[in-house]
């Protein structure tokens, strides 16, 4: 993603949203997140769930902002992003690609491919009719 | 309490119809409303059969609330409704013993507007299934980057991202090294991770070989594989939305919805309608 960002980002504006963990320690436990040393509980209270996303920012050292769902993950169920998903939107607000639910269907590749198409499509758009493509 | 009530009851609702998903017999396949989504099979209904030896109906009776089987419609379509919901297809696939994989239950696939369709809709000009660069034109590095077999065209395989096309697999092996290589899990391996990688895989050699490259690619897994999540894990998962949510989100098309959120930092707020104008992407997700 943070690729993404670097090549896209002065065209497209990137946003990250944290919702609810999707292993936390007192729900499914990922026994690879013990072993790097990431495991949490499901955050209690709005600061708590903030500390995890500022531990989460620096280790991935995100150069987009970074948003803290509430804790009843209004934005999370509105957009269906738990665990997590990818979605871009057009210029006019509506949705142009949709990933698949999270973590089988998280893929930056995919998300490229339309951000390239969707760039090419305002590019097209915007140009004066030329010899007909 | 009530709201636990509500949300237990409406879990139930839905577990319900996938259950009886599950175990229905396969009826006619109805096509899904949105590209991505797998065949949902039909609550097999008993469709109206005409009455033999009846006299034909007049015209009043033939329409409204007088004809036979009147009401059996309308509930075909709210059970074809209801068995394409992701949850009740997902309910469906634990049902039948699927497990969490991707491409069952409401693990599918992508939807998107810009599909190849689309593409040669708008720009194969000569209609031979594959965009060239010259009917792309596009700025400098797009055909490229959309070309991801490099076979000099744009064609429906670049659009296929299942499991079984050659890009995806290429990617999983990719991703296999990289998860062995990333000791930091920052989704970057630095030089010296991948240093690190050759060392491991040398064990003090100069250089490696093929079956260093295996060992240190595939560990021997531990004795005693951890057990998956337990019934109850995961239906605690489903309720609180771990899992996922019950809900679909917007589909292609629709307008997304609006929000404001603070940063992590709570310094700054950022509301998605500042953005109208611009593109914007989503990235949903969490540490774990």
């Amino acid at each position: 993603m943070a690729d993404l960002h670097k090549q896209y980002g002065n065209r497209v504006q990137f946003l990250a949203v944290y919702v609810r963990e999707a292993h936390p320690t007192d729900g499914w436990r990922e026994p690879a997140n013990d072993r790097l040393g990431i495991s949490v509980a499901q955050p209690r209270t709005h600061e708590e769930r903030r500390a995890v996303a500022t531990r989460c920012n620096s280790l991935l050292a995100m150069d987009f902002p970074l948003l803290v769902d509430g804790l009843g993950d209004a934005v999370g169920h509105a957009y269906s992003g738990m665990p997590d998903r990818l979605y871009l939107i057009d210029s006019q607000g509506r949705v142009a690609f949709k990933s698949g639910r999270g973590p089988f269907g998280f893929r930056p590749q995919e998300l490229e491919q339309a951000l390239l198409l969707l760039l090419w499509e305002q590019a097209t758009e915007t140009q004066p009719e030329g010899s007909g493509s | 309490m009530h709201r636990a009530c509500c949300t237990v009851g409406t879990v139930a609702w839905f577990w319900a119809a996938g259950m009886a998903l599950a175990l229905s017999p396969p009826g006619e396949a109805q096509p899904p409303p949105a590209a991505g989504r797998a065949a949902a099979a039909t609550l097999a209904l008993p469709s109206p059969a005409p009455a033999a030896g009846k006299p034909a109906p007049t015209e009043a009776a033939a329409h409204g609330w007088l004809r036979p089987g009147w009401w059996l419609q309308p509930v075909q379509r709210r059970m074809q409704w209801l068995a394409q919901r992701e949850i009740v297809q997902l309910v469906a696939a634990l049902a039948r013993g699927d497990g969490l994989e991707p491409g069952k239950g409401w693990f599918q696939g992508s939807q998107t507007r810009l599909d190849w369709k689309w593409l040669a809709a708008k720009c194969d000009a000569d209609q031979d299934g594959a965009v060239s660069p010259t009917e792309l034109a596009a700025p400098d590095g797009f055909f490229e980057r959309l070309d991801r077999n490099r076979d000099g065209a744009i064609r429906a395989e670049d659009f296929d991202w299942s499991d079984s096309s050659p890009y995806v697999r290429e990617l999983a092996q990719a991703r296999l090294v990289f998860r062995r290589a990333d000791g930091s899990s920052n989704g970057r391996v630095s030089r010296q991770e991948w240093q690190e990688l050759f060392e491991r895989a040398a064990a003090g050699k100069e250089y490696i070989t093929p079956d260093d490259l295996r060992a240190v690619l595939f560990p021997p897994q531990p004795p005693a594989p951890e057990e998956g999540p337990s019934p109850l894990v995961l239906f605690k998962g489903f309720l609180t939305g771990e899992l996922g949510s019950v809900l679909e989100g917007p589909g292609i098309g629709d307008y997304a919805p609006l929000f404001e959120l603070y940063t992590y930092d709570g310094t700054e707020s950022y509301s998605l309608a500042q953005f109208l104008g611009r593109p914007v992407v989503l990235v949903f997700g969490s540490f774990t």
